[in-house]
């Protein structure tokens, strides 16, 4: 069930992606997600679509995989298509009962779930592509940037890195103790909604003193290993703009470019 | 409680880049009341193996037949292979929870069905039987024992379900040598005394071969060797070839004769060592050789 978490999964192969500056990815990805909600029509998002498709043909990571991120999240997807479908005011086209389905609201659904499903997937693409060392290493430099925060950019990236290289470790935990409490007779399927999350206990216990007893672990062996935070660091792989860099960066300003010239196109209604 | 394994084959994370095949094609009768002793150095799949045999995992391919019963069919209930096998993992520990001893190690029976009366019952002579104070640890929080102790009542969880075959992922790995003894003299009781089908999983060569009935050797997924300890034991090139290493008892038996003692190396148990070494002793007048 674990299985399926794939954000902050990392497929391993050699691409033109792989190989961009965690940077470059990092911003590419917000400039993406900002104009994903620039665009109102169904134009930028077929814009915005064949972009995507075009960095996963590059990044070489199955479709498979991308899609796999999207299952976990499919409830949301569905509830605002839904939640919008319904409760968009409009001409009415069809009414059942007290449920209006109005042209408004099928347009709204459609471009909700559309955007939905692209911001996902993109975010994919660059967890998908940068390693965890890569996307803190682009993150703290980024953060360096914020006027506010930069002073603790560094403890902000050592967080998330130490939270994201947690996440395997803990659903292998997780696992661990479901099977030893599954040997022992305890049933996590069947029952009421009181008798499942009762059922937890037996797993949440023991996961939360291990979790603690790791941090703990954890914090002794950086402080007798002399770690103080941010402060004079060097570090041994610097952070370096290639070439490629600066083409996609030109690449991704001119499609975030065209995604807005898509709000002057005449609106395409489903209905 | 008799064990049919066929082609037993288990393939983690299928058809995506982490594909590893951790069993390959296993086949094996067990009988009821054998003790079994597992070996094969990291990564061969012992862990993955036994996890089959109460349908954590389900199998890729091949079957299980436990009593007659093909565990993975449809309609077995989860509850009901549990009841007859019970498994301890490594570091067992780790799964108490409960608020004291004696509540975690009711825990398993109260899954499985028993009233009170019998639990009562068996909780006590579990914890007693892995060697603890019942009546100065039953109220005791398991958090605030040592790691040995935590040990003994996670497997005393385990006990106290009744399996019929019962077995045990490297249960004395960080324990201090007193503490390995009386748990596998424990286990051994149980096998003995009871008739309980053991399956042990071991990185002692010697634990295994003092033990075990009969000994399984796996070598990447593959289970190599399924015989008596002399015979696994017999041809020490080809165990250590596998990264695995003989008895101590043999080692020194081996070393001896490589440089030219006359001793029988087939000894495997530390006891049988010690008796061919005074034999060749008293042989030779006690003199130095
Ligand atoms: N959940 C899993 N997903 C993917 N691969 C796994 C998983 N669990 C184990 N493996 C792999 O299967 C192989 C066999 O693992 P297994 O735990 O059965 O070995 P083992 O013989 O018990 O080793 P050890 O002596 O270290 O306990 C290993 O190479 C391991 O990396
Ligand atoms: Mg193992």
């Amino acid at each position: 069930m674990f299985k399926d978490i794939t954000i902050g999964q990392y497929y391993p192969t050699d691409s033109i992606i792989h190989k961009l500056d965690p940077r470059t990815k990092i911003n590419s990805t917000l400039l993406y997600i900002i104009f994903l909600f620039v665009v109102n029509n169904l134009w930028g998002y077929m814009a915005a679509f064949v972009f995507l498709a075009f960095v996963v043909t590059l990044s070489k990571v199955p479709v498979k995989y991308i899609l796999k991120g999207l299952k976990p999240l499919v409830i949301i997807i569905t509830l605002t298509v839904l939640l919008n479908m319904l409760w968009t005011p409009g001409n009415v086209i069809f009414q059942v009962w007290i449920i209006k389905i109005t042209d408004m609201g099928i347009n709204n659904a459609v471009n909700m779930g559309l955007r939905l499903i692209l911001l996902i997937s993109g975010t994919s693409i660059m967890t998908l592509t940068t390693s965890t060392l890569d996307l803190t290493d682009g993150l703290e430099a980024d953060i360096k940037k914020v006027p506010l925060v930069k002073r603790i950019a560094h403890e902000l990236s050592m967080m998330m890195s130490i939270a994201l290289r947690f996440i395997p470790t803990l659903t292998e935990e997780t696992e661990r103790i479901m099977k030893a409490q599954k040997s022992r007779g305890a049933d996590f399927e069947s029952g009421n909604v009181i008798a499942r999350a009762k059922s937890l206990i037996p797993i949440l216990v023991p996961l939360f003193v291990s979790a603690f007893q790791r941090a703990n672990e954890l914090a002794m062996a950086m402080e007798s290993r002399c770690y103080h935070g941010g402060e004079n660091r060097t570090r041994l792989k610097q952070l370096k703009y290639k070439k490629r860099d600066a083409w996609a960066y030109i690449l991704v300003f001119a499609v975030m470019a065209a995604l807005t010239a898509t709000r002057f196109l005449p609106a395409v209604n489903l209905v | 409680m008799s064990v049919s394994v066929k082609n037993l084959t288990h393939v983690y994370a299928q058809g995506s880049v982490f594909e590893y095949t951790a069993v390959k094609d296993v086949s094996l009768e067990v009988g009821a009341h054998e003790f079994i002793g597992i070996i094969g150095h990291t990564g061969s799949g012992k862990s993955t193996f036994i996890q089959h045999l109460n349908r954590l995992l389900v199998p890729t391919s091949g079957t299980v037949v436990i009593n007659g019963i093909d565990i993975n069919q449809k309609g077995v209930l989860m509850k009901d292979i549990v009841k007859r096998v019970g498994i301890v993992f490594q570091y067992p520990e780790y799964q108490l929870f409960e608020e004291t001893v004696y509540k975690d190690v009711a825990f398993g029976p109260k899954n499985i069905g028993f009233d009170d009366e019998k639990i009562d019952f068996y909780v006590r002579e579990s914890i007693e039987l892995v060697g603890l104070d019942f009546d100065k640890v039953k109220e005791v929080s398991p958090f605030d024992l040592s790691g040995g102790q935590k040990r003994r009542v996670a497997i005393a969880g385990v006990l106290a379900m009744k399996p019929q075959i019962l077995i045990l992922d490297e249960p004395t790995s960080g324990l201090d040598p007193m503490g390995r003894y009386e748990i596998l003299e424990c286990i051994k009781n149980m096998n003995k005394q009871k008739g309980i089908c053991i399956f042990l999983v071991s990185h002692s060569m010697d634990d295994v071969a003092q033990y075990a009935d009969r000994i399984m050797v796996f070598n990447e997924g593959k289970l190599v060797m399924f015989d008596e300890p002399s015979k696994v034991f017999a041809d020490s090139g080809k165990i250590k070839e596998m990264g695995l290493d003989v008895p101590q008892g043999k080692q020194v038996l081996e070393a001896l004769k490589s440089r030219g003692v006359n001793v029988d190396t087939s000894a495997y148990t530390t006891e049988d060592t010690i008796k061919e070494l005074l034999k060749f002793f008293k042989k030779n007048g006690g003199n130095n050789v």
